[in-house]
């Protein structure tokens, strides 16, 4: 399997490619990002732009939030650098760890915000999460397309039209390049968020288990809605120059905002997907599927900022990568599936040339939070199995 | 020069999208015709085949309006077919907003159809489906009405028979690779791909990358494709990006804008 | 993307875009290209809406000779001098649309005489003969164009995204290279896009090429030479 000369990408991910020189388009995008773009312009395309909507409603803009180091930045910098008043917006997934909810308290509480959260139903989560496992080796459907399709379904309920979310894709992905200044919008979700997957087709698969109506927090809605609204849904790494360890110490010195150890990656970086106890068993199936886990990423972004030499990247993810993150036993309890079952729908998903073996692989250790993650049992009468069904007769 | 294109291939039964194996078993519901061609579109992939599996009176309305609303925000060609008997159904999908329509059984029964509706609608709006299956090692056969009805006709001289009735393309189906994700009929490719002036389509058994690239590479102009995008990580997105980078001629990837 | 009316120099409001309605098949997709745009377009032959247009697009599939008789036939040809030519309008012609524009066509030219165009570009419609007896007509599919200048209506498109859906047997050979945005390949150049003053044309399909064709009629629906 082949990776990025310059940091360690595997040719298995996704949008990506390599020149001849063996090096990734990523790699090539960070490149034009600190070289090619004029972040000042960039910046003063954003005041223009903000200019145009503030004060305009009950809100100025809504900003996406999860809790992650990305959103507790995007939050901050819109209200204390823009002086905006956000409408934060909640997607609950339901795997949120409990020091995220000590974190948020403090944020709001600090800040001075609006928020709202959405929780959907458990029952209709877990068809979900299920269905898209099966047919996509990827149990975070939900998750994507709540975050997504929902927030800008209470951007037209609230009209309010301009919407900040985080980095750019051309940070990390090959969806989209620098200087495309990519809108959040409809193409880009069914390009690099709903696995390829919509609501409609969700209805489908599960050939009656959850009512149409039950899928509405994960429609997006028509683009002629957002017209009307004259929605600007944007990246604020459209507009400034992205800086993940810079954001993340912002955010801990502003706001007291902590971190915490997360499955399968180095312990250094307590900053990275601390939102999720699932985190560990979505990096595992990315490892069976593609060969690169967290750690890879994460070492790319030092290489490609200048922390971390290849080497060093090397070594990390040697020791971290492709350990059978612990937080899988209750994943397989909450989906009822054995590991046999969960290993052989990730291993079909498998992208070329890339074989995983499951015999080499090493237990990851356990996160100290992991007894408060819930698990309330909830009986599963008509569990559909791991084939993929025939849908409406 | 032209460039080779990456087709889904979508079987609609009663306005939803389904896949079998081999024409028949193992049925799976596959999703919303208009969502999934708008993901598709915004994939990039260079066209989409729509065919209507069990065609009647009723459902060539709902075909109807489901090209209707695909053309809404879908801006790439489409070809539509499905029990197509008349220059009437041609029309009708025609301005419903199909660019090419397919016919199979019918150019069986009545050639003579074929010719007429290229004289009325251009060559380029006729796209032939043939599907056939391997009755011996050495022999294949063509089958119509679904793969349902056995026709003694080589595939392949009925394919060269179909371009002098002057259809614009043939799209070329294995049924017994359908569905199976066991590499297409390489064989039978590279003989049609020889001896046909029309582009040639071809359909049945994709199921990794390297299928892919064996099919352009013997010969087929375009590959249509089902089960892999439907139930693999290869989407069309990384299949466009791998066939660009091992220098196939294909539409450049997203990448490649860097 | 956000659209509406644009203003006229005088300040007074436009009322959006028309598209040319000359009896052709299938304006749906050109139609709904330039809704999605974010524009209001109307479907019509009628002189008053066609002067109340702040651009004028002219689709087109099928034979010249018909088309051409269609468009004397309903007074077309002398509405689009005085809205294009006298007035100034925007104007992007497309696939046979373009062809119109040209001086003659020899598609189904009886005993040799060709088709008479409205001779709008210094230009000929010719059969497309491929010096490679393996490249078949029509010319059907993706291909690429090279950009022998710039236009605004290929702003923001990297070169190497300037692949288009081409349907077509014959085309335009322009006497003035000046004319010519852009060639593809195809056995032999094919004049892809002309453009002069306010007049754009295409031989392909930008509403059957994806994002680079939307980019591209927006760029045109934004255009205010």
């Amino acid at each position: 399997m082949l990776s990025c000369s310059k940091c360690l990408l595997p040719e298995t991910a996704e949008a990506t490619s390599f020149d001849e020189a063996g090096s990734c388009s990523v790699c090539a995008q960070i490149e034009v990002r600190d070289t090619q773009i004029n972040w000042e312009e960039r910046h003063a395309q954003m005041m223009e732009l903000v200019a145009q909507y503030r004060d305009k409603g009950l809100y100025d803009c809504i900003v996406p939030y999860s809790g992650g180091k990305d959103s507790v930045f995007q939050l901050w910098y819109v209200v204390k650098k823009l002086g905006l008043k956000p409408l934060v917006v909640r997607f609950d997934h339901w795997f949120y760890r409990p020091l995220i909810e000590e974190n948020n308290t403090s944020v709001f509480k600090q800040l001075g915000v609006d928020v709202l959260n959405f929780t959907p139903n458990w029952h209709v989560v877990r068809e979900l999460m299920l269905e898209s496992l099966k047919r996509r080796g990827d149990f975070c459907w939900h998750c994507h397309t709540g975050i997504y399709a929902h927030t800008m379904q209470i951007a037209i309920r609230y009209e309010t039209p301009l919407l900040f979310w985080g980095e750019s894709l051309a940070e990390y992905q090959s969806f989209y390049s620098y200087d495309e200044m990519e809108e959040v919008d409809e193409k880009r979700f069914n390009r690099a968020m709903n696995l390829g997957i919509t609501a409609d087709d969700m209805y489908e698969f599960l050939g009656g288990r959850v009512a149409k109506r039950d899928l509405y927090p994960f429609v997006y809605p028509p683009r002629k809605e957002l017209m009307r609204i004259k929605c600007r849904s944007i990246c604020l790494g459209s507009y400034i120059k992205w800086d993940t360890k810079k954001h993340v110490e912002i955010i801990k010195r502003e706001l007291g905002w902590k971190g915490q150890e997360v499955e399968g990656i180095p312990p250094e970086y307590d900053y990275e997907k601390i939102e999720c106890f699932f985190q560990g068993v979505r990096d595992y199936l990315k490892y069976i599927k593609r060969g690169m886990g967290r750690t890879n990423h994460l070492a790319n972004i030092d290489i490609r900022n200048k922390r971390m030499t290849r080497e060093q990247g090397e070594a990390l993810v040697r020791e971290f990568d492709g350990k059978r993150p612990p937080s899988l036993d209750l994943f397989l309890d909450y989906l009822q599936l054995t590991e046999e079952q969960f290993l052989g729908i990730a291993i079909k998903h498998e992208v070329s040339p890339w074989q995983f073996s499951p015999n080499t692989v090493e237990p990851g250790r356990r996160m100290p939070d992991m007894d408060k993650w819930n698990n309330t049992q909830v009986p599963w009468p008509n569990h559909p199995g791991v084939e993929i069904g025939g849908g409406k007769g | 020069m032209l460039k080779k294109r990456l087709i889904p291939k979508f079987l609609l039964r009663d306005g939803r999208l389904v896949k079998y194996t081999r024409f028949f078993e193992n049925e799976r519901a596959a999703g919303n015709p208009v969502t999934t061609a708008k993901v598709y579109n915004d994939y990039g992939v260079d066209e989409l085949i729509v065919l209507d599996i069990v065609p009647s009176a009723a459902s060539r309305g709902r075909v109807v309006d489901i090209i209707e609303r695909m053309s809404e925000e879908i801006f790439m060609p489409f070809t539509v077919g499905g029990g197509v008997k008349t220059l009437d159904d041609v029309n009708m999908l025609l301005r419903a907003g199909a660019d090419k329509v397919s016919v199979n059984s019918e150019a069986v029964r009545r050639p003579e159809f074929l010719r007429e509706a290229a004289r009325t609608f251009g060559d380029q709006c006729m796209t032939v489906s043939i599907d056939y299956k391997r009755i011996s090692p050495n022999h294949a056969s063509v089958f119509i009405d679904g793969g349902r009805e056995h026709v003694a006709l080589d595939p392949i001289e009925w394919a060269q028979r179909c371009e002098d009735l002057h259809c614009g393309e043939v799209l070329l189906g294995s049924i017994d690779r359908d569905g199976t994700m066991s590499g297409y009929d390489l064989e039978l490719i590279h003989k049609a791909a020889s001896v046909l002036g029309v582009p040639l389509i071809v359909s049945g058994g994709c199921g990794s990358l390297q299928h892919a690239i064996d099919a352009l590479e013997a010969g087929a102009s375009a590959v249509a494709i089902s089960s892999m995008f439907l139930f693999t990580d290869h989407s069309p997105i990384k299949l466009r990006s791998h066939l660009f980078s091992r220098g196939l001629d294909v539409r450049a990837s997203f990448s490649s804008r860097n | 993307m956000t659209g509406g009316a644009e203003t006229a120099p005088g300040g007074q409001a436009m009322s959006g875009v028309a598209i040319v309605d000359y009896g052709i098949n299938n304006v749906r997709s050109v139609k709904n290209a330039v809704e999605y745009c974010g524009f209001d377009p109307v479907v019509t032959h009628d002189a008053d809406a066609i002067a109340d247009a702040s651009h004028v697009i002219l689709p087109g599939v099928g034979a010249f000779g018909d088309a051409m008789s269609n468009v004397r036939a309903r007074g077309i040809d002398e509405m689009l001098e005085r809205q294009v030519r006298e007035k100034g309008k925007p104007f992007l012609a497309v696939c046979l649309g373009m062809q119109l524009l040209a001086n003659t066509s020899e598609e189904h030219a009886d005993d040799g005489v060709a088709h008479r165009g409205l001779g709008w570009f210094d230009a000929d419609v010719l059969r497309l003969k491929p010096n490679d007896p393996a490249l078949k007509i029509p010319h059907m599919g993706w291909n690429m164009v090279g950009k022998e200048r710039n236009h605004p209506i290929l702003a923001n498109i990297r070169e190497s995204n300037l692949a288009f859906y081409f349907v077509h047997s014959f085309a335009m050979r322009c006497r003035d290279a000046g004319d010519v945005v852009g060639f593809a390949q195809y056995g032999q150049p094919v004049t892809a896009i002309i453009a002069r003053d306010n007049i754009a044309a295409t031989q392909f399909h930008p509403e059957k090429s994806q994002d680079t064709g939307i980019e591209l009629m927006s760029n045109f629906l934004r255009w205010n030479p």
